[in-house]
């Protein structure tokens, strides 16, 4: 299948983003025909010259979601695009199949829900560490960072008037918890396009892929339960920070992987002995591999 | 002058948006040619004919400087709009003659001005992209002397009464210029008192302050300040706008001033209390009720608070 219709993009506001270079390229030789671009507020010197670059300006942890948003529909020439970081690339693009492109917007699915009311109007909790699965009424977040969106959708917020909501962190709080911790990843993208303003966006046409699309779509962490049958090789791709991409088909992940649970152990296994990676381990960077930064399981809003 | 590349704009994102009608009509009689728009969450019940409407979701206050900088361009489909809201319009549409088209971003200066490193005007290539700024004044003490603004300072060029052109208000968008979301700036005084201060996160303050060194790296067109004067006034200063000829400025902003239905312009009632601006204010409403024939109702119920912080940022 070719992807002419496709840019696969990263944008790295804080540096000259070169460590996306593998990444994207391990993407665009899986997805043929698609076009590569990186945004970036300094050329690489290194960048090969399939990948196009253009300048942005600097960019903090804020920015990025607000460029995201408002910004990125800019940059892609193309119908859709797909965001890769670092630590984001596609495993097996013989799994990119037409029916992904009917959707506006599809990332894996996150370990976290957001939990509306009967009408979508108003969100009544927050569902981290998969904690959402078998629970009514959820949006789960589907991960921004490695993401396919239609250039309509790049433009929705603009055009319907749907602004970045800008807000402060949500407190979270269960009954274990004396005081609760501020939750400061409601700012994000994701959690806006995919779950807050999902409602409203779905209301205004455009297609966000259900879960089992999503699934099979890609993977953030994995879950014992929403994963339990997963086989990596029908998956499109993945994104973690713990996992990041170097030249030479090489994955750099934490020193703790005897942490992890089997599954990682099996995703990184298989990266190994079926797709041909060169596993590394950074001996300095004691990552957690969970998700979320909140150490109880069911958070209450 | 027709001015029929130009749509004069309000955007509402808390309600209806028909306290804006009066300041929009108004704007499009003094400006022959010109479109009406109003964005807002819900239609209202008597928007005019001639003031076509869009549905836009909410914006809280932070959403609306986002909206400005990020979302209006998608709503505009003449070269320029004027921003109006329910407190700035047109006041002597005569005056607006083709030089304020040369510019892409046009508003009445305010009291506030940033001062920057480096002198911010000068025009060289790349030389602006880190320029930062070191110092912000507030209640005009911007102005060094009658008609002189103080050295590498860039006065904030208000927007609730502004000419954008419409590739101005993609500019963001195009060049991946974000707004910052900033925390509130500490404001210190003299005396060592330290205040908050949150318009850093306004569009204005944005466009016409922080970023403007940037856009213009990118080859937009600010007006200078003799333009900007001409164009429109905020509060007046009575060091820069003492013999202001009220016949030859186009528009104003201000809370204190609201235009009503049938040329009635509401205002507080402590205009008294407007410290250094008393008499130029009085000098204003008198002519709008003896030469402009509006009628001024003092709200008593409405207290407004004219001052401003009288403390300065200092990014050291």
């Amino acid at each position: 299948m070719i992807h002419d219709k496709l840019t696969i993009v990263s944008v790295f506001g804080h540096n000259d983003g070169s460590a996306a270079i593998p990444s994207i390229l391990k993407s665009m030789q899986e997805l043929p025909g698609s076009r590569g671009l990186l945004l970036s507020i300094k050329k690489p010197e290194d960048l090969p010259s399939e990948i196009e670059w253009n300048h942005i300006y600097g960019l903090n942890y804020k920015q990025y979601t607000l460029f995201m948003m408002h910004s990125l529909y800019a940059f892609i020439k193309t119908d859709y695009c797909l965001i890769v970081q670092d630590d984001s690339w596609v495993l097996n693009g013989d799994k990119f199949t037409e029916e992904f492109y009917e959707y506006d917007y599809i990332g894996p699915p996150t370990h976290c829900g957001l939990q509306f009311n009967e009408d979508a109007s108003k969100i009544e909790h927050l569902f981290l560490q998969f904690n959402w699965i078998g629970k009514p009424n959820i949006f789960v977040v589907q991960n921004g960072g490695f993401s396919l969106r239609s250039k309509r959708f790049l433009e929705a917020c603009n055009v319907h008037g749907i602004t970045h909501t800008s807000p402060d962190p949500m407190k979270l709080k269960n009954e274990s918890m004396k005081k609760a911790k501020p939750w400061i990843h409601n700012w994000n993208e994701d959690v806006q396009l995919s779950s807050l303003f999902r409602p409203v966006l779905t209301s205004c046409g455009y297609k966000f892929a259900p879960l089992e699309v999503a699934t099979r779509f890609a993977i953030e962490y994995l879950d014992p339960v929403w994963h339990k049958d997963i086989n990596f090789n029908n998956i499109v791709g993945h994104h973690a920070k713990s996992r990041i991409l170097l030249p030479n088909n090489t994955v750099r992940i934490p020193n703790n992987v005897a942490k992890v649970g089997k599954m990682e152990r099996d995703l990184i296994s298989w990266m190994t002995n079926i797709k041909g990676y060169n596993v590394v381990m950074d001996k300095d960077w004691d990552s957690k591999f969970g998700g979320g930064n909140a150490s109880d399981k069911t958070v209450v809003r | 002058m027709k001015h029929n590349k130009l749509t004069i704009v309000s955007v509402f994102g808390h309600n209806d948006g028909s306290s804006a009608i009066p300041s929009i009509i108004k704007s499009m009689q003094e400006l022959p040619g010109s479109r009406g728009l109003l964005l807002s969450i819900k239609k209202p019940e008597n928007l005019p004919t001639s003031v076509e409407w869009k549905s836009i979701y909410f914006l809280n206050y932070k959403q609306y400087s986002v909206f400005m900088m990020h979302a209006l361009y998608a709503y505009i489909d003449t070269e320029y709009c004027l921003v109006v809201q329910d407190d700035s319009w047109v006041l002597n549409g005569n005056k607006f003659t083709k030089e304020f088209y040369e510019y892409d971003y046009i508003g009445p200066i305010s009291h506030c001005g940033l001062r920057f490193t480096e002198d911010p005007h000068v025009p060289i290539k790349n030389k602006k992209e880190n320029l930062t700024f070191d110092h912000l004044y507030l209640n005009y003490n911007w102005v060094k002397e009658p008609n002189v603004c103080r050295p590498n300072t860039l006065v904030v060029q208000n927007g609730g009464f502004s000419l954008r052109s419409k590739r101005f208000l993609e500019a963001c968008n195009v060049h991946g210029v974000i707004h910052t979301s900033p925390d509130p700036w500490i404001l210190k005084n003299d005396h060592g008192i330290t205040n908050q201060w949150n318009h850093n996160w306004n569009e204005d303050m944005h466009l016409a302050g922080i970023l403007r060194p940037i856009l213009e790296n990118f080859g937009y067109k600010f007006a200078p300040l003799d333009i900007a004067s001409k164009f429109g006034f905020e509060y007046m200063d009575p060091l820069w706008h003492t013999g202001i000829n009220f016949n030859n400025i186009i528009g104003h902003h201000a809370k204190s001033r609201v235009l009503l239905p049938n040329n009635v312009v509401s205002i507080p009632n402590n205009t008294h209390d407007m410290r250094n601006s008393t008499i130029l204010e009085k000098e204003f409403l008198n002519w709008l009720t003896t030469k402009k024939g509006y009628t001024v109702s003092v709200n008593t119920d409405w207290v407004s608070a004219f001052s401003t912080p009288n403390q300065a940022y200092n990014s050291n």
